[in-house]
């Protein structure tokens, strides 16, 4: 008979120490100072006495920043470590570990949990302390959402452990054991419009901590069952299902699975297969979650606002997905088997780009499909008044903006989300931890920039500022994409059709902003000013941006392919 | 058209402080089967890497086909097959799905040899990658290097993983099949009795230095362990032309020496010695005694 030893608490503190120091350390810090940045300029830009915002669009905002937050949280705790080189996987190192099972799924599952709710909880004190203001407001997330964190962040990892199979099933499950939690938290902070705070936001009562307590310890239990099982190697669910499923399919795709017509559709299946379908099947699961969670008078408003942030978020999330080769961060290279196959640079980078702005398109027709279903049944169902309402918001929210209620508007909004993914894309394509870390800095850096310039410096000298800074963005996109194409092109990396293509679309795209925004463009000229007239750079510059990644990106992948 | 179909020039390649490869120069003859030897970390994937254009060379020069693999990478890996010793195959797709997505690439592929090999090598077309073992994944990686008939096959550590009998009636029939079609092999590979049974030409790696490079034959005739027995115990370890290696002590002394001619016996003769034994050292000896060299 086994003896049973009580195991020290040294040793369970030692375990924690290790997961934080191998696991956290500089993601989580990282995240720490990222959320407190941004929370800070965000809260800045939204205070009433910021001077401009109405109050709709600054609860928007604090939703925004709650989100931000909580993705930022989440991904600083992703357990990366404990996958394979695939992401597919566990690595089962850590079941090797001389450890009981109770603790290896705390290791994994609390401690996660806990530095969750810390995190929050440092944001938020990091954040009052910039903005002193915030203190005063009941808006600011402080103890309800610290738990809440906590108790999603327990949720997902204890999911995470559990080895089912086939992946339909594991779907089910994972949007189960989120689905509890999520409807219980939702009735909590919902108030009568997003964002406006309710009473658990700030404080949380006895019985709502021993429920988000119950949580906790029913993700640990499930945590542990699922290390027992991975532990024996034995997986839970219906593998036979499975592979009848799998076969099923498989007989089905016969009929479409003959010889690629070329290289090129073999490599767009391979992105696409890998990982452009991520985002738009993700974006389905969520809306479908949302739509069965949401409560019924805030479904259409919220679902409105949902599909217009899918529509400028998602491109940089599929950027940063499709630009990146490999799942470890501390070695971004491309991997060894696309970087072997008798593929060009340029096609390679070209077909990425397309596998992305396939993914983006796909999640824009999941989540405007969703919307219509929607409607739809809501106009099914008798509640043609809410249908109506949603489609109003939605087109009220395009008339904000500007652009959107003409057809101009939707290729405005073809072209951000082109740009912003094929942008992302290439830089996550050049491999450089370096590279990725200026992305994720220069926006921020620029922000801060301009805020802090805004509030030292007097309007005159600020108002130059801006047109000085108008002047050098706008010639620094025109130089740095006539630069992209002149290095490509000396190394060969472009057939000469790419700049047709490129020199047409971007004096085809010049000149109709040319045509619609004459008026202005006459404005400004008449003003007589250098300076003013600098603006009439930014317009350019920002459209060359749109072409730069057909010369970036080959250069990228090149870089990142022949070290 | 160079008889070389890969050249390799002084190639230097450091990586912060390792140097990886130092002034490397090799040549690898059309139609042989060429071994690349040395011990882990002796520079030999990082010069397979420099071969299919994954490195740019620091210093020196690489041709494969003639061409430079970095400036033009299809051209040149359009006729190669590539066997990693990396676990490197996309862990999502299916066996039937790499060999169709593979298939695309090369225009030589042949559906009846890609269905041969997979039958030799027991793999179901329909099992996930991510669900083959160590060995099933090496024979599928070598599935998608052979069936397009490439007329140049690099594999890096091939044995790595393959118990060793599929190592023997499989991995070696095929490397010789391949060969006696006319086409290169190269493969690297630290189990020197393998290289020693499937190898027309050597290079031995150490260091990030080519130490040695030669037809096997060449090397076996060129280098003897011979063992030299004193009427006295030399009062100093004795020495000999050539000798790369030293052992024994007392009055019988054992060495390993290259360029065998005459002036071994001659110098044994000078010392009062005579020579007791004279044998062919294996590849693994031969080896050794170039790295401690």
């Amino acid at each position: 008979m086994l003896e049973r030893k009580a195991l020290p608490i040294s040793t369970v503190a030692a375990v924690m120490a290790w997961e934080f120091w191998s696991l956290g350390r500089r993601r989580i810090l990282s995240a720490l100072v990222g959320i407190g940045c941004l929370n800070a300029l965000l809260y800045r830009l939204v205070t009433p006495d910021s001077g401009g915002l109405p109050e709709t669009a600054q609860l928007n905002l604090f939703v925004a920043i709650f989100l931000a937050d909580a993705v930022l949280i989440a991904l600083s705790l992703v357990p990366g470590r404990d996958f394979d080189e695939n992401g597919q996987a566990f690595d089962t190192r850590a079941f090797l570990l001389p450890l009981p099972t109770w603790l290896l799924a705390a290791s994994k599952i609390f401690f996660p949990t806990v530095t969750a709710g810390l995190m929050w909880l440092v944001v938020s004190a990091f954040t009052l302390a910039v903005t002193p203001g915030a203190a005063t407001g009941p808006h600011w997330p402080l103890l309800g959402p610290a738990l809440v964190a906590a108790t999603f962040t327990a949720a997902g990892l204890a999911f995470f452990w559990l080895p089912l199979h086939p992946w339909p099933l594991r779907v089910i499950v994972g949007i189960g054991m989120l689905a509890g939690p999520m409807a219980w938290t939702s009735n909590r902070f919902a108030g009568p419009e997003i964002g406006r705070a309710t009473r658990m936001w700030v404080s949380v009562s006895a019985t709502e901590l021993a429920t988000l307590v119950g949580f906790l310890t029913a993700a640990f239990a499930i945590a542990i069952y699922g290390t027992v099982h991975a532990r024996r190697g034995t997986t839970l669910g219906f593998s036979n299902l499975g592979q009848q499923l799998e076969a099923r399919l498989h007989r089905m795709r016969q009929g479409v699975t003959g010889a690629f017509r070329s290289q090129t559709t073999a490599q767009l299946w391979f992105e696409w297969r890998e990982k452009g379908w991520i985002v738009p099947a993700n974006a389905v699961m969520g809306l479908i979650m949302f739509v069965t969670m949401a409560d019924e008078n805030e479904l259409l408003p919220l679902l409105s606002k949902l599909v217009f942030l899918f529509l400028l978020v998602m491109p940089l999330m599929i950027g940063c997905l499709m630009g990146r080769f490999s799942q470890s961060s501390r070695d971004p290279a491309i991997d060894l088997f696309r970087a072997s196959r008798p593929v060009s640079d340029t096609e390679l980078a070209h077909t990425i780009l397309k596998a992305g702005a396939l993914s983006v398109i796909a999640t824009w027709i999941a989540a405007i499909s969703a919307l219509g279903a929607v409607f739809a049944l809501l106009e099914l169902t008798g509640s043609g008044g809410q249908a109506e309402a949603g489609w109003l918001i939605l087109g009220g929210i395009a008339q904000r903006i500007g652009w959107l209620d003409s057809a101009l508007g939707a290729v405005g909004l073809v072209w951000i989300s082109w740009t912003m993914m094929a942008l992302v894309t290439t830089v996550f394509l050049t491999g450089r931890n370096l590279m990725v870390a200026g992305l994720v800095v220069f926006p921020y850096a620029l922000g801060l920039g301009a805020f802090f310039t805004s509030k030292l410096t007097e309007y005159d000298v600020n108002l130059y500022l801006f047109e000085a800074g108008a002047w050098l963005i706008g010639l620094g996109a025109i130089v740095l994409t006539m630069v992209a194409f002149l290095v490509a092109g000396r190394r060969r990396l472009l057939a000469g059709r790419t700049y047709t293509w490129a020199v047409g679309l971007w004096l085809a795209s010049c000149s109709v902003l040319a045509w619609r925004g004459a008026d202005s463009i006459r404005t400004i000229i008449d003003s007589g000013t250098a300076l003013e007239a600098g603006l009439l750079l930014l317009a350019p510059g920002a459209l060359a941006l749109s072409v730069a990644p057909l010369a970036l990106a080959p250069l990228a992948v090149a870089w990142n392919r022949h070290r | 058209m160079s008889d070389h179909i890969i050249e390799i020039d002084q190639l230097s390649r450091r990586f912060g402080s390792k140097t990886a490869l130092d002034d490397a120069t090799i040549r690898v003859p059309r139609g042989l089967v060429f071994g690349l030897v040395g011990e882990n970390g002796a520079g030999k994937t990082t010069m397979i890497k420099h071969i299919l254009g994954l490195l740019k060379a620091e210093h020196g020069a690489v041709r494969v086909f003639g061409r430079d693999p970095v400036a033009e990478p299809v051209a040149v890996l359009a006729r190669l097959g590539y066997l990693s010793e990396d676990r490197c195959l996309p862990q999502w797709m299916r066996v039937d799905e790499l060999m169709r997505y593979t298939k695309a690439f090369y225009p030589g592929w042949d559906d009846d040899f890609a269905t041969q090999l997979c039958e030799t090598f027991e793999l179901d077309p329909r099992q996930k990658i991510r669900s083959l073992s160590r060995g099933q994944h090496v024979r599928t990686g070598l599935l998608i290097a052979l069936a397009h008939r490439p007329e140049l096959l690099v594999l890096d550590e091939p044995s790595s993983g393959l118990d060793p009998v599929v190592r023997r009636d499989i991995l070696e029939a095929i490397i010789r099949t391949v060969a006696d079609e006319g086409r290169t092999i190269l493969f690297s590979s630290h189990l020197l009795d393998e290289v020693e049974r499937v190898s027309d030409r050597v290079a031995m790696l150490h260091q990030g230095r080519v130490v040695l490079e030669d037809d096997l034959e060449e090397i076996k005739n060129d280098h003897r362990r011979l063992t030299l027995r004193f009427q006295e115990s030399p009062a100093t370890p004795p020495d000999l032309p050539g000798q790369l290696r030293r052992e024994g002590g007392g009055l019988e002394w054992t060495f390993l020496c290259t360029g065998i001619d005459g002036t071994q016996e001659r110098a044994a003769n000078e010392m009062g010695a005579r020579f007791v034994a004279e044998q062919v050292p294996t590849l693994d000896e031969i080896f050794l005694a170039w790295r401690d060299a």
